[in-house]
């Protein structure tokens, strides 16, 4: 096994330690994590914490779902968005909520690369488009 | 004011409540006209992309973690870090008749300032060539008006003919020629009123050429009235390497509505090495790995599956055809470079413009031993088979007897009679340009030159009585030429009545 694959598998399995029991990243595993590395210096520690940084990301990136509305956040709103997505995809998802005026009514909610949108703005853009 | 708000009311209700799922990604860099994006997981090769401000991109490149897509449109409002999204859509050209008489772009949008297009339907710019099965092979003919031409290297409908040479050797007027010639035929057929007849529709794609020679294009074609059955498509130099990449392919697609619909039609690429050098300049920038020449390992492919979509359907799939005259230009004559090579072996023939007959006047600049069509005399109509059988052979001879008799000043008799023919034929055969000749005064000149009929005329005087012969033609001969046009056959009749035309004729000649 190459020093890279090493490098790749052990990156996958630090990202496993970083997870808590629903499967979100837990921000002091990760700084346990790093200040572990910082003190034992492992060899090919730039490598591995390259490889990691990309694991991280690309967990976030999967199961980390942005949602803007355009009225104030909603305990409700928030949890039966959160419920839909984890049906669909079939995994915990962790979902940051942003308050965007410009939607003016309605949601956007983006997961990985794809935007579910039902909003105002979205419905007159369509408008807007149609009349060319 | 009222019904304004009533309509946007009622386009309010009529719009689905359903949320929308779109598959987006973000800009990472941005240059030269093509984007690497992150994200677009779902996206399909060619896919068209929505990119901010509504300007339209094409994935080409899908890697593992980006996306390669070229830019149509100005792309100077965009920014690292803009959000692109999948459309579903493959890019579509609209196409149909509306579209005869109008100059548009890669993408088919007029910039010819007459107005939006009033076509209904669109067609896909990638689309695979037709297979075996709805083919047939060519047999009718596609005159290019140009005597050279159509007695060497006669072209079929269907057909594809690769015109080739040096900067400034005629191969574009060649191309024009064709286009008027078609038009005079169809304005022709047409006013005849013959359920039979089958007009020629023609696409001319200009790619990475100047401006100023695309104006003069449209101008020479609207002044010989060729204007109104021909489709422009213009990628000029100052374009984009995508939309000159594009172009091409649109074209192609606006030519193939024709095909699928029963009908004929005629694509001219001018000129497929600057199609080629437009693709090199995206697939460097894609980073795709380059090969010889600096093109990438699909340049081949590229021009394969662009020129066979040019076909020629049976009966069963609407008899339509599609005839392709892409051109290459060769730098110092050589045909043996990458991309002239590659089309040369895709098409079915070639005619090869010499510098060097160019700069003698001898124009067109066809070269007799480099041009063929593999078509051949398939593509003639009977009376022109016949009188044109062996000029090829003739001329063919007559240059290598040329460059041997430089060196002989004895000649016997017989190669000096091969030589006063070859240079009567090599006279015969200048023409002016965008003045195509008919196919029936064309088979009555050859004719006269298989006849005898010239050999009392000195070589210099030939063009004076080829054309002295064209306005007898086209007057007294009308009758006689109307008798090959109509036959399509030299008879025993048409051939009398052709001598005693030629008899009258040149007692007129002085």
């Amino acid at each position: 096994m190459t020093s890279s694959s090493k490098h790749k598998k052990l990156a996958k399995s630090l990202l496993q330690f970083s997870l808590n029991e629903e499967g979100h990243i837990v921000d002091s595993k990760i700084e346990e994590i790093l200040s572990s590395l910082r003190s034992s210096n492992p060899s090919g520690l730039k490598s591995l914490l390259r490889f990691f940084y990309t694991e991280v990301r690309r967990y976030e990136y999967t199961y980390h779902a942005i949602a803007e509305i355009g009225c104030k956040d909603e305990p409700n709103i928030t949890n039966s968005i959160v419920k839909k997505l984890e049906s669909a995809i079939g995994k915990n998802i962790k979902l940051t909520v942003i308050e965007n005026p410009q939607i003016i009514s309605g949601c956007r909610v983006r997961l990985k690369d794809d935007v579910y949108e039902d909003s105002l703005q979205s419905r007159l853009q369509n408008l807007e488009k149609s009349f060319h | 004011m009222s019904s304004i708000t009533d309509l946007i009311r009622k386009e309010i209700e009529n719009l689905s409540t359903d949320a929308t799922r779109t598959n987006v990604g973000t800009i990472t860099t941005l240059a030269d006209g093509v984007a690497k994006v992150e994200g677009l997981s779902k996206v399909m090769f060619n896919e068209m992309v929505e990119f901010p401000n509504n300007i339209l991109g094409i994935a080409l490149n899908l890697e593992e973690d980006s996306v390669g897509c070229v830019l149509l449109g100005d792309t100077s409002s965009l920014k690292e870090g803009d959000e692109v999204r999948t459309t579903g859509k493959l890019l579509s050209v609209p196409v149909g008749k509306a579209l005869l008489g109008r100059v548009v772009d890669a993408v088919g949008r007029p910039i010819d300032d007459k107005g939006t297009i009033d076509s209904d339907q669109s067609s896909p710019v990638e689309k695979i060539a037709p297979g075996i099965i709805p083919r047939k092979s060519v047999d009718q003919p596609l005159q290019t008006g140009i005597m050279a031409v159509d007695s060497m290297v006669p072209i079929g409908r269907g057909q594809r003919e690769l015109i080739i040479g040096d900067r400034s050797t005629g191969k574009t007027t060649i191309a024009i020629d064709t286009i008027i010639n078609q038009a005079k035929i169809n304005k022709q057929g047409e006013k005849s009123g013959d359920p039979n007849f089958r007009a020629v529709y023609c696409i001319y794609v200009a790619v990475g050429q100047k401006n100023s020679n695309v104006a003069r294009t449209i101008k020479i074609l609207e002044e010989a009235g060729a204007l109104e059955y021909v489709i422009i498509v213009s990628a000029p130099a100052a374009d984009n390497p995508a939309n000159q990449y594009l172009a091409p392919y649109s074209g192609c697609a606006m030519g193939e509505w024709f095909m699928e619909n029963g009908m004929d039609a005629l694509i001219v690429y001018d000129d497929l090495s600057k199609h080629a050098v437009a693709y090199r300049q995206i697939s460097l920038i894609l980073k795709r790995p380059s090969g010889r020449e600096a093109y990438p390992g699909d340049v081949f492919y590229l021009h394969s599956r662009l020129l066979e979509r040019s076909a020629r359907l049976n009966e069963n799939s609407g008899n339509g055809s599609l005839t392709a005259l892409p051109i290459i230009e060769t730098q110092m004559g050589d045909v043996s470079g990458y991309i002239p090579t590659n089309v040369i072996s895709i098409t079915d023939g070639q005619i090869f413009l010499e510098t060097d007959l160019f700069n003698k006047g001898i124009r067109p600049a066809v070269s007799v031993g480099l041009s063929v069509s593999r078509v051949g005399s398939a593509a003639q109509i009977k009376a022109y088979k016949k009188v044109a059988g062996k000029v090829k052979l003739e001329l063919a001879q007559f240059r290598e007897l040329a460059a041997f008799s430089q060196f002989e000043s004895d000649l016997d008799a017989s190669t000096k009679a091969r030589l006063d023919r070859g240079a009567r034929i090599v006279e015969m055969f200048k023409q002016g340009a965008y003045s195509p000749i008919p196919v029936e005064v064309q088979s009555a000149i050859m004719w006269g030159m298989q006849n005898d009929f010239f050999d009392s005329i000195s070589a210099q005087d030939i063009q004076r009585a080829v054309e002295s012969l064209k306005e007898y033609l086209s007057a007294q001969g009308k009758d006689v030429c109307d008798e090959i046009y109509n036959s399509g056959k030299l008879e025993d009749s048409t051939v009398q009545n052709l001598r005693v035309a030629f008899e009258d004729w040149k007692r007129t000649f002085a």
